[in-house]
């Protein structure tokens, strides 16, 4: 029983658990956060670099075509995901904004990224990372630490300061990889054929 | 307890295998998947994995789509109209076995 809910699970989640696919974007951020791509606006060097990190995020979702195979998921819903990200980019965009004008005493855009993450585990197919969890938490208290005096407003994640970079790129390559090391241990290794079969 | 009887008779032997059990849940679960994903997720040998999937798709339970991506050959599997509803209700039956079992357990 134990094997099918396995077989289940990594079926149904096999496109988001390609975690490694998103590794590159956090690496971006990181570089983004310290400021070897050039100061925040100057487009030189982010701009190439960004369609590098398309590039990568293609020929990694290659590679896990060729050594894991492929899945066309039930009831894709392209539209609605674009939708979905839409909104999640207009929340973010509208609290970077907040963050900029009404100088909080707590980071609005921190608080969107861990609502984010918290909706993302809520659902009952992602319950298995709870790692997404664990993040949401520790970006909440640091998004909410100005309240305990522990720095002044607003300060801690500035949306274009290099502490929002580094915590989206430490998100993305962390979740990426424990992503991707759940898929690894929820696959089976191919038995050798004179073992025949291993279920 | 006659029932649990004729329901235990009433299985699918050709699903209740293990390793196709295995494959057509996992088809069951997508739209659709390729050889690669499939002998991943079961572990099963190239060899063992094209018998259970001949056999399936012998009895019109499983659908092959086979094409090239690049040089390499590549087979798409998914399940037919009555594969699904086949694994559908073999998992029902199965489920009523387990209510049945423990209903009988309790009642001993």
């Amino acid at each position: 029983m134990r094997d099918i809910e396995r077989i289940e699970l990594v079926t149904r989640n096999y496109v988001q658990m390609q975690g490694l696919k998103i590794v590159p974007l956090g690496l971006y951020f990181l570089a983004v956060a310290s400021g070897i791509l050039g100061e925040p606006g100057d487009c030189t060097f982010m701009l190439p670099v960004l369609i590098g990190v398309i590039i990568l995020y293609r020929l990694i979702e290659l590679n896990y075509r060729r050594r894991f195979g492929w899945v066309k998921q039930l009831h894709a819903n392209p539209i609605r995901d674009f939708l979905l990200s839409f909104l999640v980019f207009g929340l973010w965009w509208g609290a970077a904004y907040l963050d900029f004008t009404l100088e909080l005493p707590v980071s609005l855009v921190g608080l969107v990224m861990a609502s984010i993450l918290v909706v993302i585990f809520a659902r009952p197919s992602q319950r298995f990372r709870a790692h997404y969890l664990v993040m949401a938490g520790l970006i909440a208290i640091i998004s909410l630490m100005p309240l305990a005096g522990i720095s002044s407003g607003g300060e801690i994640i500035q949306p274009t300061g290099p502490i929002f970079n580094v915590i989206v790129g430490l998100i993305l390559i962390l979740g990426g990889i424990i992503d991707h090391f759940l898929l690894l241990n929820l696959l089976r290794p191919i038995e050798e054929e004179s073992h025949g079969r291993s279920i | 307890m006659d029932e649990v009887f004729e329901e235990l008779a009433s299985l699918n032997r050709l699903i209740h295998d293990p390793s196709r059990l295995a494959i057509m849940t996992a088809l069951s679960s997508c739209e659709s998947a390729d050889f690669t994903f499939l002998q991943r997720l079961t572990g099963l040998t190239q060899g063992n994995l094209s018998g259970h999937l001949s056999r399936l798709e012998e009895a019109g339970l499983v659908k092959a789509d086979k094409q090239f991506v690049g040089r390499r050959p590549n087979t798409t599997l998914s399940l037919t109209e009555n594969g699904r509803k086949a694994i559908e209700q073999h998992w029902q039956r199965l489920e009523r076995l387990r209510n049945a079992a423990q209903k009988w357990k309790k009642e001993k």
